[in-house]
């Protein structure tokens, strides 16, 4: 505490007299910005320029305070700091350390803390605020000496017998017939100025001010009785020599001797008061046509003993009037149609504006509105009645009680109402109308959505820009003289698989899209969507046949780059129309066909019953995707590249690792016949993996082949049709199957990456196949021992296919008579494994990579239990035979692929509690780990919010060792 | 001269009373305060125990690679469907059809849990079979390892129907828990570690849809496809199977479970050390 007020002391003095050398050096009235706008810096400044002690004094006393105050939002700041860091360490105990005995020397320890804050904080106030009122006294004393300072203030010279009266019209642009001037007298008291008014219309200000002198006051005070509305002799003189004026025809075609005063005072005599005075002037006669008149209006003040006129006794003014034809002027009121306007209230809350509700229009009298201050006397005298009403704008309704039917001089049965409440209505603010734009404009931005259609296409096209990810393609016209770039454009489905005809083709980004037309005439006219033109056409095509066709630009130079476009035509349209098959159609078609269970002649099986086939044996099971009919007549092949079959680059399904989602790279090894060395891998799309692809009718032979794609599991089957007497010959219909699933999956290569090289042997795994051959002795030959393949292969054949079953198999297969109807240990279906794992990054990315596979068969017992009369589920007998007593039993081929990611996760070091079988583990029972929960980065934690977490960390340890230290010095 | 500390040693003040003596009562009323006032307040701020807590953790959700789903065709009421169960293929002969199954589970934050479900299937249809109304049922394990070990199954209801005949439902959705009770703070649960559907069974009731969803309902924890948003899509050509893509997150989710021992002792432990302080 000592140390603490001997550090508080030092810092008021140092910065008191910083402050007081400052001040001395240069009296500047706010010294700092800083400086708090308090009343006792009024007493010092007035201390400090009188007595340079009692500055310093008082100075000193007034930064004690303002540091006192300092301290005490420190210390309140400390406190909460210290009570959170408490209670976090609280929570960390109750968490952490509830089972070890010596953590209760830790909650001492806090609360203790704790105890002595609490203990000691109010003392502190209590101090403070003792030192503070002591301070404030003593500075209240000081100022009670300095009680002689009067603050400075506006200095008004009053002197009592000098009046100051101006003439100021209540418009200078009139536009009424009538119009006022007020007289306002300043220093004008008790006493009255009796003053006299005239007024003419002349042409020009220099006519004005020949009126103003032609008006002798001295002179006119004597002749005061002269008459109201007639003007001096004197006067009328002067007007009589001016022109006459092309603006005003009603002078011109007055004489000027007897001419008719235009504007008059209604009280040219008046007596002018403390709180001055008005005239009313007013035109004799309507207009006709547009006027611009300027009225000179000017004002004599009688002398008056006591009171001296400032400057001149004569009052001088000058109004324009100008005037339309269109002013309707009725007996006592006139409408001017373009100046009507509402009449502009202010905030009710603050001002009274109901005194009159029915002064509707500003600057012009309203029927029958008694209170209406712009109604003359003799236009409230000609109102028909005065408009009754409440001074508020809505009535309050009367409540019930309140009818009553007291009142002798009304009909009895009828409802009298009163109403004594003070209740004026619902107000609410007038809101005025905009007339300029800005104000619209700034009204119109604070309303941020409105219903629009904002041009995006205009916004997104720029005539020269580098093509990049995802931005459009411009395409032209080469040979015209004025080209209009345009979108490159397929039809493309969007929002609900609706097509868009010119949807734009994004760059870099490769899509397919189909498109549903109905079959119409249009559809074969030059600008259908069937049109090549409609599109892009190759560079060697467009250039001698097409020169107007659309080509592509390049992006920053617009230049027209080299494109290559395949247009495939078709023949055969049946495909691209909807057919009206349905199953029974299908099945009648081809399940005889279907019937076939014969293999080709060359194609050899090994040890694992995989079938293998030169590459001349055609391919029943074409593949549907990548089927396309050939390419359209009119591309007579100029355009077709040298290199490739198709005339497309060969894909990848990501480099170096795969994509998921991409199709996957297999094929069959080329090998050297007396090296065996490995020349190539056979990609060809009969030697790749497949998984059926169903069709509608589920039959195999019109299955088509899907390739597989990384990653995903996929699993399809499709069915055959076997009639009993195909499942007595059990021994074929095997092969034949065999023969089925090894022309699906037929490949002994799989490629590791996205990109794999054909001659690249390293880039190629084996997939592995079990050894069937002890299964299936009279098939699947038995292997040569001198293989190294084979013997690998041995080694792999860990078979999950029962082995109990495998003598058992051998022997059924050889007495398989014994039981019509029923073949056991079928090939089903075939299933890949492939293994893949995260090899590597590549720019973050991770490389996935294939690094095993296995293929193998999935056997069942297949039994015929469709005979006659027993109708079980997979049974059928073809309707559209009726006299047929073939029956028919469904069988299913089944083909499986599965993506096992290995190592399965990140592996964790494993710690003792980790042995524990999962199911009796949780995370909560026993975990260390959650002791360091904060210090240690959890594994789902991002690094931000980890960093985040650290920071509180030391932010709490900071302020709890400070908070300690302090309380400690205290 | 200076002064110095020779020694110093504590004064030791006894107070004594009677029995029946002022102070006597106002030591009991201290008592009586201490104990009883903070009873009080605790009882009336909001009940004396916690009787339940929350926590969040992650799911692990495996697909089980089983499904049925059923489409409804425009036309006769007639419909075609299929399952991973041989049992159900048997019963529906003639409007089985087979589809090609895409699945593909991600696991994107890399903490070794499937993070979503991304499934594909292509159904193949015939040009005239028109596709109104989708009816599926996707089969899940679910498990839990943080406070108490829950082992079940679960599935996931997608029904959806439109007046347009379509060629693809797309679905998006995120699977989440609805229990009815508390789960455990510790131990195993494997009540309903059993498989939704009986796969084994030949009967037609074991598939009957409104038998699984009752007895699916009727279990204390089950999963429901939460917020799912579908969209149809129309336009299928000529040739080209109809198709469900269906996009399922696995979220972390929240569950209550009873209190653990562990943190009522803690919490007594606290109390424990604040009066012992206190005296």
């Amino acid at each position: 505490m000592i140390v603490f007020s001997i550090l508080s002391h030092y810092l008021s003095l140092t910065l008191s007299s910083l402050f007081y050398l400052s001040l001395s050096l240069k009296s500047i009235s706010p010294p700092f910005p800083w400086f708090p706008s308090h009343p006792l810096s009024h007493y010092l400044f007035f201390l400090c320029s009188d007595s340079i002690g009692l500055c310093y004094i008082s100075l000193l006393f007034f930064l004690k305070i303002y540091y006192s105050f300092f301290l005490l939002v420190l210390s309140i700041f400390l406190g909460i700091f210290f009570l959170l860091s408490l209670s976090l360490s609280l929570s960390l105990y109750i968490n952490l350390f509830f089972f070890s005995s010596g953590s209760l020397n830790f909650l001492t320890f806090s609360l203790s803390l704790s105890h002595n804050l609490f203990l000691h904080f109010p003392l502190w106030y209590l101090n403070l605020s003792l030192s503070l009122s002591r301070y404030t006294l003593l500075i209240k004393n000081l100022g009670g000496n300095a009680s002689a300072y009067s603050l400075p203030g506006n200095p008004g010279l009053f002197v009592p017998n000098v009046v100051n009266v101006s003439l100021i019209a209540s418009s200078l642009q009139v536009k009424s017939i009538t119009f006022e001037a007020f007289l306002i007298p300043r220093g004008l008291s008790g006493q009255d100025i009796h003053m006299q008014c005239f007024s003419d219309t002349v042409q020009n200000q220099q006519a004005a001010t020949a009126f103003f002198d032609s008006i002798n006051c001295l002179k006119k005070n004597t002749t005061t009785n002269l008459g109201n509305q007639t003007t001096p002799a004197n006067f009328s003189s002067t007007t009589q020599t001016t022109p006459a004026s092309s603006l005003s025809t009603t002078q011109t075609t007055t004489p000027a001797i007897s001419r008719p005063k235009l504007w008059l005072i209604n009280n040219p005599n008046l007596t002018l008061t403390a709180e001055g005075a008005s005239i009313q002037l007013r035109r004799q006669f309507d207009v006709k046509e547009p006027t611009l008149e300027l009225v000179a209006v000017t004002c004599c003040a009688s002398l008056t003993p006591g009171i001296q006129v400032l400057r001149k006794r004569k009052l001088t003014l000058s109004v324009i009037v100008s005037l339309g034809p269109f002013i309707y002027h009725n007996d006592s009121q006139f409408i001017s149609t373009d100046e009507i306007r509402p009449t502009l209230i202010g905030n009710p809350a603050k001002k009274n504006f109901a005194n009159c509700p029915c002064d509707m229009t500003w600057n012009s009298c309203d029927i029958n509105c008694c209170c209406d201050m712009d109604c003359s006397p003799s236009d409230v005298d000609i109102f028909s009645k005065c408009i009754p009403g409440y001074q508020g704008a809505q009535q309050l309704p009367p409540p019930p009680w309140m009818c009553d039917s007291t009142s002798p001089e009304q009909i009895p049965f009828m409802c009298v109402r009163t109403k004594d409440s003070a209740y004026l209505g619902l107000f609410r603010h007038d809101r005025s109308t905009i007339s300029n734009l800005i104000t619209f404009k700034t009204e119109l931005t604070q309303k941020r959505y409105s219903f629009s259609q904002a041009d995006s296409s205009n916004s997104g096209r720029t005539e020269n820009f580098n093509y990049k990810y995802g931005s459009q393609i411009q395409s032209s016209i080469p040979n015209i003289i004025y080209p209009v770039p345009r979108l490159l454009t397929l039809p493309q489905r969007t929002f609900s698989g609706q097509c868009a005809t010119t949807a734009p083709v994004p760059f870099l980004i490769n899509f397919n899209s189909d498109c549903i037309y109905q079959m119409t005439p249009d559809l074969c006219s030059d600008n259908s969507i069937l049109s090549a033109t409609s599109f892009a056409l190759s560079t060697a095509l467009r250039n001698p046949h097409c020169p107007h066709a659309y080509t592509i630009l390049n992006g920053l130079e617009q230049q027209f780059v080299k494109t290559e476009v395949f247009y495939h035509c078709t023949s055969n349209s049946k495909t691209y129309l909807k057919s009206l098959d349905t199953l029974s159609d299908v099945l009648s078609q081809s399940l005889e066909s279907s019937q076939n269970f014969t293999i080709p002649d060359v194609c050899i099986i090994d040890s694992s019953g995989l079938y293998h086939c030169p590459n001349n044996v055609e391919e029943s099971l074409s593949a549907m995707d990548e089927d396309l009919p050939p390419l359209c007549p009119w591309d007579d092949g100029y355009t077709r590249p040298s290199d490739g079959s198709d005339g497309l680059q060969k894909k990848i399904s990501g480099n170096p690792g795969y994509i998921i989602g991409d199709p996957i790279w297999s094929g069959t090894a080329v090998t050297n016949e007396t090296t065996e060395k490995q020349l190539y891998v056979n990609q060809h799309e009969s030697q790749q993996m497949h998984v059926w692809e169903p069709s509608p009718s589920g039959l195999c032979s019109l299955a088509g082949k899907k390739k597989i794609t990384f990653g995903e599991d996929l699993f399809s089957s499709c069915v055959i049709f076997l009639t009993q007497d195909s499942l007595n010959d059990c021994q074929n219909l095997r092969k034949w199957l065999f023969y089925q699933l090894s022309r699906l999956m037929p490949s002994d290569r799989i490629g590791r990456y996205g990109n794999n090289g054909a001659q690249r042997s390293s880039d190629w795994i084996k997939v592995l196949r079990e050894n069937i051959s002890d299964q299936f002795p009279d098939i699947v030959p038995v292997p040569e021992f001198n293989s190294t393949n084979m013997t690998m292969e041995n080694i792999s054949s860990t078979i999950d296919v029962s082995l109990p079953w495998t003598t058992e198999s051998t022997v059924a297969n050889n007495k398989r008579n014994f039981s019509q109807g029923t073949c056991i240990q079928m090939p089903t279906g075939v299933v890949l494994d492939i293994m893949y794992a995260n090899t590597g990054l590549v720019q973050g990315t991770p490389i996935k990579e294939i690094i095993g596979a296995k293929a193998s068969y999935v056997f069942d017992n297949w039994t015929f239990t469709c005979i006659q009369n027993v109708m079980v589920g997979s049974c059928m007998s073809p309707s559209w035979n009726i006299n047929s007593t073939e029956r028919y039993q469904l069988f299913t081929l089944t083909s499986v692929v599965h993506f096992i990611r290995v190592p399965g996760r990140r592996s964790k070091p494993v710690i003792r509690y980790n042995e524990l079988p999962v199911e009796n583990r949780h995370t909560f029972d026993f975990d260390f780990g959650d002791i360091f929960y904060l210090i240690f980065r959890q594994p789902e934690e991002d690094f931000e919010l980890y960093m985040n977490k650290i920071g509180v960390i030391l932010v709490i340890i900071f302020t709890a060792l400070l908070s300690g230290f302090i309380i400690l010095m205290l | 001269m200076a002064i110095y500390n020779v020694f110093s040693h504590p004064v030791l003040h006894q107070y004594k009373t009677h029995v029946f003596s002022k102070a006597t009562v106002i030591q009991v009323l201290t008592i009586l305060l201490t104990f009883i006032l903070p009873l009080i307040i605790v009882y009336r701020s909001d009940g004396l125990w916690i009787r339940e807590i929350r926590y969040r953790e992650q799911p692990k959700i495996t697909f089980k690679k089983e499904l049925i789903f059923l489409l409804h065709l425009s036309t006769n009421q007639s419909y075609v469907t299929y399952s991973t169960f041989q049992n159900y293929n048997n019963l529906q002969q003639q409007f089985l059809r087979i589809p090609l199954i895409k699945a593909f589970e991600e696991d994107i934050t890399g903490n070794g849990l499937s993070d979503g479900l991304q499934l594909n299937l292509e159904i193949p249809l015939f040009d005239s079979e028109q596709v109104v109304g989708v009816e599926m049922l996707l089969f899940f394990t679910y498990k839990l390892q943080k406070f108490s070990s829950l082992f079940m199954d679960c599935m996931a209801y997608i029904q959806h129907s439109f007046a347009v005949a379509g060629a693809k439902l797309q679905i998006f959705g995120n699977l989440q828990i609805r229990q009815k009770n508390l789960l455990l703070n510790k131990g195993t649960n494997r009540k309903y570690d059993v498989p939704i559907v009986d796969s084994s069974s030949i009967f037609s009731d074991a598939y009957d849809l409104s038998q699984i969803l009752e007895q699916y309902t009727q279990r204390n924890v089950t999963t429901e496809l939460v917020a799912p948003y579908y969209t149809w899509i129309v336009g299928r050509g000529a040739g080209r199977p109809f198709i469900i893509s269906a996009s399922i997150k696995y979220p972390e989710d929240e569950f209550v479970i009873s209190v653990p021992v562990k943190v009522g002792l803690g919490s007594i432990c606290v109390c424990l050390g604040a009066v012992h302080h206190h005296f």
